[in-house]
């Protein structure tokens, strides 16, 4: 029977890593190609979970459907910020870009807090539960999961393959010579910047379907996102993905066997742990 | 307000230096002209000044973004507050035994990050990471009082004293927190003064602007930039003490928050990153701004915080470098207009430069 729990937790595990690769993932693509850290990552997360929770309480929209919505509103905010802040400072020392982004989290987190008040909401959705065997699975979170996964390969594929994404890759490389050749380098920020935002959106709708929705939940996730971002080396699609899903195990496995409060504090010695054996992140940073 | 502590009284007779001593003495004058809320919002950004002055030694000088400062000063204000609790220790001496925490903590993880070529967002990112499981480790210790429990998620109340006692740091008025608070802040402003012009400052410089040549040209970076930890620690360690006296109530939440060490970044930017007096000035620009704004708008929860999420973004656009200058090119011409003191002479006008 101890077996059984063990494996249930294990594959609880697998299923939140693949949640939080894909936030991960969201963060890397706008370090990735402009060496900027998105503070306000957890905010676009917050914010998708809102929209989705409103269109399905107030228009009774399942929360996947809103997936054709709230990642968008994520990806217009996203290039707004980036057009109007971001754009203006990316020449200035190098905290600055980020401090910005301090100030984009501050405002969004405040703006939930003043238009939709402390309340824990939750869509309430309940798709119910498969079983294999003694395991019984939440379909909300398996759907995550494959939703999130599926987002990175996505990813991964439209970066290796299509020209777009070597345009954004050349972008990172050097910024200069992708110039040279042709690339609109500003456009190519307005689309990262656009893209790390909507996998937040997309993460945070699949994650509306089975969390409590508050102003401050970015927080929650974002903290992982972070430790899984110099985990798998900065700006690194596969390592946010390895990454994830080795916190995610962590995260289920120390909550199940020490107690969920020191799941932090677990997830942090491992990390330096892996600091000490492999300093540039698992699968090593490019730069 | 631009202060420059001035090392010889010959040098008194310039205007540089004797205008200084007047903004000094102003400040310490002021309190006696303004209500108990203006005494306490001028307690406050000295607070936060002297917090980013020392954020300012890692992250402005030796150009480290380090998040571990809100650890400094939680782990300090927890030391003074218990040894107090536990011992009846005087939080001054917790206040060293505090710093001396937070140094080590500051070698310890400063060794760990920087032996491993941490850069960057990296550093930024892991020290992050530290800070976050620092306070997860508060919010679950708990210590024995006379049979209850104090700490944890609870937080700890610091006993009230009756009385004032300088021994046990609690007075009954604002006013004794002010001068200590400005006692502080002129000695970290002195600290960082020596500190930017010494062997050590230009080090620190050197290794902010080019760390790869620092290196070749035979600066050990790992030593400075862990001796720049160290020492933002051990001037971060005093603010923590103050902070648990001054509201004689402490939590993971609020002490040992990661939005400290945003608001510690936030003020130092403001202000202007690596200056001496970058991060008194963004104290005095944001500290009251929060606090009235707060004051006027404090109906409703949030709406003071989305002025200041707004206001730093216009900030990181428009002023990247902070407000430094203005205050320099204030403080120079008003030191133009001044003639040079000849000793017996007697000044009507007195500017107050800001």
């Amino acid at each position: 029977m101890e077996t059984t729990l063990v494996l249930q937790v294990m594959i609880g595990g697998l299923l939140l890593g693949s949640v939080y690769a894909l936030i991960a993932a969201g963060l890397d693509v706008i370090y990735g190609v402009m060496e900027v850290i998105n503070f306000a990552h957890g905010e676009f997360i917050m914010i998708s979970m809102y929209v989705s929770y409103w269109l399905f309480v107030l228009y009774g929209m399942d929360p996947l459907i809103s997936l054709a919505i709230a990642p968008l509103i994520c990806f217009i905010i996203g290039v707004i910020f980036q057009k109007l802040v971001i754009e203006r400072v990316l020449g200035a020392p190098i905290f600055i870009q980020t401090f910005a982004t301090f100030g984009l989290l501050i405002l969004l987190q405040n703006a939930a807090m003043f238009l939709w008040k402390e309340d824990f909401r939750s869509t309430g959705v309940s798709y119910g539960t498969i079983a294999v065997g003694d395991i019984s699975i939440g379909i909300p979170r398996l759907i995550s999961s494959i939703g999130c996964l599926v987002m990175v390969g996505a990813l991964y594929v439209f970066f290796s393959k299509t020209k777009l994404g070597m345009a954004l890759r050349a972008t990172s490389e050097k910024r200069d010579v992708a110039k040279l050749m042709g690339v609109n380098v500003s456009h190519m920020y307005l689309l990262a910047f656009g893209i790390g935002t909507m996998c937040a959106g997309v993460a945070g709708v699949f994650i509306s379907t089975f969390y409590y929705i508050y102003p401050t939940v970015g927080s929650v996730f974002i903290l992982m996102a972070f430790i899984i971002c110099v985990l798998g080396g900065m700006g690194n699609l596969l390592g946010a993905l390895a990454g994830g899903l080795i916190i995610g195990e962590v995260e289920v496995l120390s909550a199940f066997f020490i107690g969920p409060q020191w799941k932090e504090v677990v997830a942090m010695i491992i990390f330096v742990i892996i600091l000490l054996l492999k300093p540039s992140g698992l699968l090593g940073g490019r730069k | 307000m631009i202060v420059e502590v001035p090392g010889k009284i010959s040098k008194l007779s310039s205007p540089k230096y004797y205008f200084a001593l007047i903004l000094v003495i102003i400040t310490a004058l002021l309190p006696l002209a303004l209500n108990p809320f203006q005494v306490h919002v001028l307690v406050l950004v000295y607070l936060y000044a002297i917090l980013a002055e020392s954020w300012n030694i890692i992250g402005g000088y030796a150009g480290q973004g380090s998040f571990l400062n809100a650890a400094f000063f939680g782990i300090t204000a927890y030391a003074s507050s218990l040894l107090f609790i536990l011992y009846g220790l005087s939080p001054w001496i917790g206040m060293f035994v505090g710093a001396f925490f937070s140094v080590l903590l500051a070698l310890g993880a400063g060794y760990l990050c920087f032996r491993f070529g941490l850069k960057g967002h990296f550093f930024f990112l892991a020290s992050i990471g530290i800070t976050v499981a620092i306070q997860r480790v508060f919010i679950n210790w708990y210590w024995p009082v006379n049979g209850d429990l104090v700490g944890g998620a609870y937080g700890i109340w610091v006993p009230v004293i009756k009385g004032d006692s300088f021994y046990h740091f609690q007075f009954r008025g604002k006013l004794p927190y002010y001068y200590i608070a400005l006692a502080m802040l002129l000695a970290e402003l002195y600290i960082a003064y020596r500190i930017q012009n010494s062997k050590f400052g230009y080090y620190f410089n050197a290794i902010r602007d080019d760390e790869d040549a620092a290196e070749s040209l035979g600066v050990n970076t790992l030593k400075y930039k862990i001796i720049a930890f160290a020492i933002s620690a051990a001037l971060t360690a005093p603010a923590g003490t103050f902070y648990a006296q001054y509201f004689l109530f402490i939590d993971p939440f609020t002490v040992l928050t990661d939005m400290l060490s945003i608001e510690m970044v936030v003020v130092a930017v403001v202000g202007g990153m690596g200056t001496i007096f970058g991060p008194v000035i963004g104290a005095m620009i944001l500290q009251p701004m929060m606090e009235y704004v707060r004051a006027f708008l404090g109906a409703r929860r949030g709406l003071d915080l989305i002025i200041t999420g707004f206001i730093i973004i216009v900030i990181a656009t428009l002023r990247p470098r902070g407000f430094i200058k203005w205050f320099e090119d204030g403080y120079n011409y008003v030191v133009k207009q001044l003639p040079t003191m000849h000793l017996g002479g007697e000044r009507k006008h007195v500017h107050s430069g800001s």
